[in-house]
């Protein structure tokens, strides 16, 4: 027997308020059609001004956990970018609220591609034997770093959360994570990024911190490296892309995704995306991702998937994965 | 030349795949203006050619490019060097 994490429970949360594309183009200099041929999202939900990210996190978790039909579990982990303060970190507090103060809690800070940092770190505490169970929760109310005045950036970016609950199996069930891909790099961290302002320049009002990006540098380098980054992992796992049953992408954007389909001859009805729905989630972007496969009946028991995805710092990274029996428990 | 023929037919189908125009619409002599590429077109197509010749390093030169023609002496340049 080779001890490995297994998949064992998936829930996702959005918060209620939606902002579409029409009510953005009353503000901004941009409309539907632009927004839809640009970036392929539709609407965005948005947390509101008491929203924070642990709200979304402890919601999604509480989903995740009834899913998996678990009330507690030896550590939480929570992928973000939008802590609720700059220290701590939120996960303990989220621990907290979901009635497991105790147990070892951290927050991951690796961007968009902190959910799939965070399975790696899971799975390694698990593989072990640090703990028998966990939670991963991706969240992010990313809209609240941007730019008002920023169409490139506004239009692109939503707030949600997904979590789910891995427990220690065998590498031969249904739900094992079986390879990582990981990787960085920080000599190209201008391309995304939300600068660190101090309180003198903000109360003059010399500096910002809005969220920046440069979007046409980061299509190509997110095409370039979820491209590479999954041909990795399927490389260790010996998987030919006809072997792949479904790739499921953290939701950059539409035609980023639509690249990084043709670049690896997948045919797009084999990538999961629900990006239309609910924009770029930042760390939620693959777990509401997974949730959306499940509920549309796409991801199924013992599939062969990839998940891949790439984000800030810059970073990027890749697993792969026998989807198990579970029920999605959503928002 | 059948090679070179080969190498038209597969720009003229990237081309239509990266724009989504149709690739009837697509001709040696057509420029670029006239297919209303927006932005996010010329990284694709730079992307695409990587995949299809191996050709890199072009986005600076893709900028400049006027017609189809144009490119596919770009890409023939490439590969010969």
């Amino acid at each position: 027997m080779t001890r490995a994490a297994i998949v064992s429970g998936l829930g996702s949360y959005l918060p209620e308020d939606i902002v579409t594309n029409d009510m953005l183009a009353e503000v901004l200099d941009t409309s539907d059609a632009w927004i839809r041929s640009r970036t392929g999202v539709r609407l965005r939900h948005v947390a509101g001004e008491h929203c924070t990210t642990g709200d979304l996190a402890v919601e999604a978790a509480t989903r995740a956990l009834s899913s998996a039909r678990m009330t507690r579990v030896d550590a939480v982990v929570l992928a973000t970018t939008t802590s609720n303060f700059s220290c701590p970190a939120t996960a303990p507090m989220v621990a907290a609220k979901l009635g497991m103060a105790g147990v070892l809690a951290f927050d991951i800070s690796a961007a968009c591609t902190g959910f799939i940092y965070g399975l790696a770190v899971v799975s390694s505490l698990i593989t072990a034997g640090v703990v028998k169970s966990a939670l991963l929760i991706g969240a992010d109310t990313f809209t609240q770093t941007l730019d008002p005045n920023d169409r490139s950036t506004r239009v692109l970016f939503g707030d949600g959360a997904g979590a789910i609950v891995l427990v220690a199996g065998d590498v031969n069930e249904d739900g094992a994570l079986l390879a990582f891909d990981l990787g960085s790099d920080g000599s190209q961290v201008d391309l995304l990024m939300t600068p660190a302002i101090s309180r003198t320049e903000r109360m003059n009002g010399r500096a910002s911190n809005y969220f920046r990006m440069d979007g046409k540098a980061v299509f190509e380098q997110a095409v370039t490296h979820m491209t590479a980054s999954v041909q990795r992992v399927l490389d260790i796992v010996s998987w030919n892309i006809a072997d792949l049953d479904h790739l499921v992408p953290h939701q950059a954007n539409t035609r980023i995704l639509a690249e990084v389909a043709d670049q690896l001859s997948v045919d797009f009805g084999r990538v999961v995306t629900n990006i239309a729905d609910v924009g770029n989630t930042a760390a939620a972007s693959i777990p509401l991702a997974l949730a959306h496969g499940v509920q549309q009946g796409l991801l199924r028991v013992g599939n062969n998937i990839v998940i891949t995805g790439f984000g800030a710092g810059l970073t990027w990274g890749s697993v792969a994965l026998r989807w198990p029996k579970i029920t999605e428990t959503s928002y | 030349m059948p090679y070179d023929t080969d190498i038209e037919d597969r720009l003229l189908a990237l081309i239509s795949t990266a724009s989504g125009v149709p690739q009837e619409e697509i001709k040696l002599e057509t420029r670029f203006e006239e297919l209303n590429f927006d932005s996010l077109v010329l990284i694709q197509l730079s992307l695409k050619l990587r995949k299809e010749f191996g050709v890199t390093e072009v986005n600076d030169e893709l900028d400049l490019l006027e017609t189809v023609d144009e490119l596919l002496q770009l890409v023939k340049k490439r590969q010969a060097a």
